[in-house]
């Protein structure tokens, strides 16, 4: 082919050379162009969730130790900062309410619900109708009504129990179109019947029934409800069988950058002596008889340490609610390609859509780029169509074949994730389309050349990375040079005095402890170095060799190319020398200007019984 | 004494003078070896160790550098050779006997010792005048007298005759004695100020007669019968008199030739002065004197006398401070016969330097040489590390000074506990004492201990307690006052006026010229190594304890020698002389309640019937602190576990293990049994009531050796060799 002269090739030959040249400068493209887009932001809205309880004079028998209480205090504590939370009590009347609160606000419910007594009839018509009363006038977002209840409606006499039922069924219907679900958890004999009119309002609002015969069950109702009714995500993170003495718990957090973290301790007996250690921006304790909550703002250890005193005999649940705020944002990567189709006039683009999460409070923190969340599948609706896509690195994509410029709407469904979410869902991109192919007469030589230049360009600076990665690092040798574990143990010390450092700063003696070492182990000078916590590096260092020899001796090999000198001796690269105690050993390192001297000490029994 | 013939060789780890060579210089590159050769180590002996404080001034030749700042105006000194100065603009002040700071220094503490006197009670002032240019000016007069009356013997005798060769010797040595003072101006002004007085005033103002010219004359009755002082006539002269101007004329002829040739520089105002300094006459030399610029000459030459003798004992001090330490340490070991004398190897070389981690090597080679081999001539026992640094806490803050108060003392000649710290390590692998003191200053003597007692010291030395090295560190305390500081001024002389009646001295305030020395002091480190060293000797216990009817074995040291044992301290004391009247019994109980560290009295004590004026040993003790019995552990029991082992491997051969049997064996002719032989002695390596047992652990091949002193037990572990047995 003719690079110069007169251009006579056929328009097929020309659209080769385009297309090898513009598969490069693709390429390219696509790795310097990446656009971020913004993402419109909406914010999601609230759900209100009202505890519904029954304190009639019943209540005594079913409930003796006042198990619900506890069980409110777990629930209420448990649900997302994205929660409003209610209160109401019944008895021949209304016993105690509270229209819903924000999270902040919660403890003032489990005031009222600690001071509510177990006294009188069962006035839930009342009850419910206040409870619908206060959800109506909430906003959007998902409703509910938690109602404890150990029997039906009854009254003093028929005509007030009689108005109570009237009342009730209206709630329901209120409810019902209301858009409010109602969960019903049955205690005791009196609730043993399913088809009672209490229940009822679960079936026709959607809502879950739930029946347990004794007060301990009504934990395990409420669980539920979390978890499937609600989908409040929580992990068990022990449960601890109490035996009176002092309990010691240490476990991995790993919800780093979350916004909060509870941690929920319940029980069947009081709890004392709780004391936690965790690293937090703040955090808050609430501790009722037979729990306590902890709440972390911020938390940015990954450890947590629990210590407390249960009661003997009982059993402790400690739980994990961890709460984000997001905000997902997505950058767009685009890929062209010239199409084999002789008759297009524009080039084939595919875009890469990557949505990556963020705190909404922080924007520069990325969330969930701990192992905790790597393939964690993950519903997203893209313009109204679903899609399943899982996290790697923290990292949702998307892949698109783009023919002309539009938007992209994705909203993100977080349920799948273990861990409770807020902030914003919805992302949405402008995906620009391709552009034309360029004209035929275009000297495709320019860009050839330029393209095939800027990747050249690009391999000689990922080499030079590569090798300047190597060069400046103590990357250790491969495994096979390193010695054979020795028979022996070690009997000895080493003091090593740094003579000479390439920046020149004096580093104080050292002494390193071999005796600590297990039997026979093969042990660098590097890794000695770095365990006395000296920071410069010494090139060679992690390629000689210490392991123990017979009669207290150590063995050294220097597998590096650094100078060991000993009596006078320049020891071979390579070979193994015996170190008597008191003998000394000079090393010049690779770089021919750091300088080390290192002196073999033998330990006596007594002095390695403080080691 | 067979195999350990010494154990007080000591190691000083400071710096006399950076010129001469040092330790790191002389052993050099150590790399990839393990210890000296001899011939490095015969160098290193031959340079830097000394049996005697004029030894050290010898091989060390302390000097003080000095240099005219001609934009200052002012002479500036150093101890440091100034490098950017050309050789030929530099002046060496040689800090020896004949320089007259060092000569009024040792004045005072031989006049106080001879009698007795603590500091409260002597005079420093009259002594102190030494360094007035009165003073120089007598000593002058003295060399003067010698020097004519040599040469006019010399000048007697017919050439050829031998005798006249004798005389011209003698001669020889006064010129050059006298010449140190005429090649250099600063040497001259005492000369020219006393010169100028003597002119003016007639003699130091000894008859005051309001500065008018003196003609010499004769007393007669007038015609009128009235008495008169006649003037006496100018050629009424004896032949005696001619005779001695013709000596004179001689000597000066002799003189100006020797100014001349020995002066690079020279300058008819000096030569004039030297000759007249030198040769004072006579009634045949009078010249006119323009008295407003003599005085104008004298007020600006004691004026710059002043300010130089000020700034130079400013930087004198310190070294001066280390020389009276130097001479302090070898002055503690006074026996009758000469013994096991006491060594000092000076490093010479800035402690800081030395524990820097590129240097370490070469001290470890070093140490290695010394005290890891069979050969115990050159092992070091103890070290002296003076001057640690005594960082003060500022409670009181001021905001505005109201009152000049003092200077913060710029602390550039002290040492860092750190890098104790960091020598001790070192130090302790080869069993090396180390006698320790703070930096010399008010804080650290014996009016501030007993005013204060030694918590202070405790918490600084707080640092150095629990670590492997503290067996081998002993803080010493208090230091020695020379001079203290509230005592420390001199009068050098008045300034002079011109008033109708000619020059007086003036008596205004402000006109009299003083300096202030702000006190002389002695590191205890030097004294405390040096009294230590001395008590090894037989021969000083020998001569100490023969009162006592003490037997000594003439064949063992005194490593097991303990000071606070007994009467010990009141029988073998320092020659220091007692500083002030004693600790009060609550400082003397706390000293005694926890045992801390090297403390010196100065108590009053007799024994039987003799007081004793010294400064005692009060407490001996290093850092090891025993929590059982909540007391600091004696330091000889350390040195007693190092002569041990050294005798245990010489003896078995590097602890062979049969040989460690036979060591311990109760054959009569076993190492310990002949120690045991000798328990009665007063330094004998086992006394009543030690033990020194023996165990040795098979599987480990460790011998451990319990050695215990009075029930108090110490552990010391050898590795068996075991190559000869099995």
């Amino acid at each position: 082919m003719k690079l110069t002269g007169n251009w006579t090739g056929s328009r097929k030959e020309i659209r080769r050379h385009i297309q090898f040249s513009l598969l490069l400068t693709g390429i390219l493209l696509s790795i310097f162009f990446c656009l971020p887009v913004d993402a419109k932001e909406t914010q999601d809205d609230r759900n209100t969730v009202l505890f519904l309880l029954d304190t009639s004079s019943s209540m005594k028998e079913n409930d003796p130790e006042r198990l619900a209480i506890d069980s409110i205090a777990q629930f209420v504590y448990t649900l997302p900062t994205n929660y409003r939370t209610g209160f109401v009590a019944y008895n021949s009347d209304i016993a105690a309410e509270c229209a819903p609160l924000e999270s902040g606000q919660r403890s003032r419910i489990m005031e009222l619900a600690e001071q509510a007594a177990y006294t009188g009839y069962s006035n839930a018509g009342a009850g419910l109708s206040l409870a619908t009363e206060y959800l109506k006038s909430e906003g959007g977002g998902g409703k509910h009504i938690v109602l404890l209840s150990d029997g039906e409606i009854l009254m003093e006499d028929d005509a007030g129990t009689n108005e109570s039922r009237r009342m009730y069924a209206e709630a329901v219907e209120k409810a019902e179109k209301a858009g409010i679900r109602i969960h019903v958890v049955g205690l005791g004999g009196g609730m043993e019947d399913m088809d009672n009119s209490i229940f009822e309002a679960a079936e026709r609002t959607g809502g879950g029934t739930y029946y347990t015969p004794q007060a301990f069950g009504i934990q395990s109702a409420i669980d539920t409800i979390l978890n499937e009714e609600l989908q409040i995500r929580q992990s068990t993170l022990a449960i601890v069988d109490a035996d009176g003495e002092t309990e010691n718990i240490s476990a991995d957090l790993p919800y780093a950058h979350a916004d909060k973290v509870r941690i929920l301790l319940t029980s069947t007996a009081p709890i004392q002596n709780l004391s936690t250690n965790f690293q937090a921006e703040s955090a808050n304790q609430v501790n009722g008889g037979r729990y306590s909550l902890i709440e972390l703002k911020d938390p940015y250890g990954t450890k947590l340490s629990i210590r407390f005193t249960g009661t003997a005999g009982s059993q402790v649940r400690i739980n994990v609610v961890p709460e984000y705020r997001v905000i997902p944002k997505a950058e767009v990567f685009y890929t062209d390609v010239v199409p084999e189709d002789e008759d297009a006039t524009a080039y084939h683009r595919t875009a890469e859509v990557v949505y990556t999460f963020y705190d909404l409070d922080n924007q520069d923190i990325q969330l969930w780029t701990e192992q905790t969340f790597e393939h964690r599948k993950f519903k997203v609706t893209v313009n109204g169509e679903q899609e399943e896509a899982s996290l790697r690195a923290g990292q949702l994509t998307l892949t698109r074949t783009v023919e002309k410029t539009g938007g992209l709407k994705a909203r993100m469904d977080y349920s799948g994730l273990p861990v409770n979410v807020t902030g914003v869902s919805h992302v949405e991109t402008e995906l620009a389309g391709p552009a034309s192919l360029p004209e035929e007469e275009e000297p495709p030589y320019v860009l050839m050349f330029a393209g095939a230049g800027l990747l050249l360009a690009l391999l000689a600076i990922v080499l030079f990375l590569i090798w300047h990665r190597i060069g400046n690092k103590n990357v250790p040798e491969p495994r096979e040079e390193r010695p054979e574990p020795g028979r022996y143990s070690y009997a000895g010390k080493l003091n090593i005095y740094i003579t000479r450092t390439p920046d020149g700063c004096d580093i104080p003696p050292l002494s390193y402890n071999l005796f600590r070492l297990t039997e026979g182990r093969v042990i660098s000078l590097g890794e000695v170095l770095e365990r006395c916590g000296v920071a410069e590096r010494f090139a060679g260092a992690e390629t000689i060799y210490f392991k123990p020899g017979a009669d207290r001796c150590v063995i050294l090999t220097n597998n590096s190319d650094g100078t060991v000198m000993k009596n006078r001796e320049i020891l071979m690269k390579k070979k193994s020398y015996l170190l008597v105690p008191e003998e000394k050993v000079d090393i010049t390192f690779e770089d021919e200007t750091s300088e080390l001297m290192l002196q073999y000490k033998e330990l006596m029994p007594s002095e390695r019984q403080g080691t | 004494m067979e195999i350990i013939n010494q154990t007080n060789r000591t190691l000083l780890l400071d710096v006399i003078n950076p010129q001469q060579l040092d330790l790191l210089t002389l052993v050099g590159d150590v790399k990839g070896i393990d210890s000296l050769d001899d011939d490095k180590m015969k160098e290193i002996n031959q340079y830097l160790e000394c049996r005697s404080y004029e030894e050290v001034e010898r091989k060390f030749t302390p000097v003080v550098w000095s240099f005219f700042d001609a934009a200052s105006q002012s002479v500036k000194y150093t101890l440091e050779k100034p490098e950017n100065i050309p050789e030929s603009m530099l002046t060496p002040i040689h800090v020896n006997e004949s320089e007259n700071f060092q000569q009024a220094i040792l004045s005072v503490m031989r006049s106080r010792k001879a009698q007795g006197l603590m500091n409260v009670e002597f005079s420093f002032e009259k002594v102190l005048e030494m360094i007035s240019p009165k003073k120089v000016m007598e000593d002058i007069r003295q060399v003067r007298k010698e020097i004519q009356y040599n040469y006019k013997k010399y000048s007697e005798l017919e050439e050829g005759d031998p005798q006249k060769l004798d005389m011209g010797d003698k001669l020889n040595l006064l010129f050059e004695d006298a010449s140190k003072n005429y090649n250099n101006v600063m040497a001259m002004l005492p000369l020219a100020i006393e010169d100028i007085k003597t002119r003016l005033l007639l003699g130091g103002g000894e008859q005051q007669n309001g500065g008018q010219a003196v003609v010499p004359g004769y007393l007669s009755l007038g015609d009128g019968g009235e008495l008169k002082v006649l003037e006496a006539p100018k050629t009424d002269t004896t032949a005696l008199a001619t005779l001695d101007d013709n000596v004179n004329t001689g000597l000066m002829e002799v003189i100006r030739e020797d100014y001349q040739a020995v002066n690079d520089n020279p300058n008819t105002y000096v030569q004039n002065l030297v000759v007249r300094t030198f040769c004072p006459l006579a009634s045949t030399q009078q010249s006119e004197i323009d008295v407003e610029t003599e005085v104008a000459n004298y007020n600006s030459y004691l004026d710059f006398y002043r300010t130089s003798k000020d700034n130079f004992i400013k930087v004198v001090k310190p070294l001066l401070e280390r020389l009276l330490g130097i001479r302090m340490f070898f002055e503690q070991y006074q026996t009758k016969s000469r013994g096991m004398k006491p060594t000092l190897v000076v490093a010479n070389i800035s402690p800081e330097m030395l524990a820097k981690s590129a240097n370490l090597p070469r001290l470890i080679t070093y140490l290695n040489t010394t005290n890891s081999k069979n050969n115990f001539n050159d092992t070091i026992w103890y070290a002296i590390y003076p001057n640690v640094a005594w960082s003060q806490n500022v409670t009181n803050k001021i905001q505005r000074e109201r009152f000049k108060g003092n200077v913060k003392k710029v602390s550039t000649d002290v040492y860092s506990m750190e890098a104790l710290a960091t020598l001790l390590d070192v130090l302790k692998d080869y069993r090396i004492e180390t006698f320790f003191s703070f930096e010399n200053r008010e804080e650290t003597t014996f009016n501030a201990v007993a005013a204060e007692g030694i918590e202070k010291m405790i918490d600084k030395c707080a640092p150095l307690t629990g670590k492997p090295f503290s067996e081998f560190a002993i803080p010493v305390l208090p230091n020695f006052t020379v001079i203290p500081k509230n005592k420390s001024g001199v009068m050098l002389d008045s300034k002079m006026k011109v008033s109708d009646n000619g020059a007086q001295l003036s008596e205004a305030k402000e006109d009299v010229m003083r300096l202030w020395i702000e006190g002389v002091y002695i590191g205890g480190a030097y004294v405390a190594a040096g009294f230590r060293a001395a008590c090894q000797c037989p021969e000083f216990l020998k001569d100490h304890f023969l009162k006592a009817r003490a037997l000594v074995y003439g064949e063992l040291p005194g490593v097991r020698f303990d000071i606070e044992a007994a009467n010990n301290s009141l029988l073998a004391y320092t020659t220091m002389p007692k500083e002030i009247t004693g600790f009060t019994n609550s400082i003397k109980s706390q000293i005694n309640q926890k045992n801390f560290g090297w403390v010196f009295a100065s108590e009053n004590a007799s024994l039987n019937g003799e007081n004793i004026t010294n400064i005692t040993v009060y407490k001996a003790r290093n850092l090891l602190y025993d929590p059982d019995s909540s007391t600091y552990e004696a330091v000889y029991k350390t040195q007693v576990t190092t002569y041990i082992e050294r005798i245990l491997r010489y003896v078995t051969s590097d602890f062979k293990e049969d040989n460690i049997k036979n060591f311990f064996s109760n054959n009569p002719q076993s190492q310990k049994s002949r120690w045991l032989a000798k328990k009665d002695c007063l330094n004998a390596i086992i006394t009543e009531g030690d033990s020194l047992e023996y165990s040795i652990d098979e599987v480990s091949g460790v011998c451990e050796l319990t050695i215990s002193f009075n029930g108090s037990p110490r552990n010391l572990e050898v590795q068996i060799n075991r190559l000869s047995s099995r």
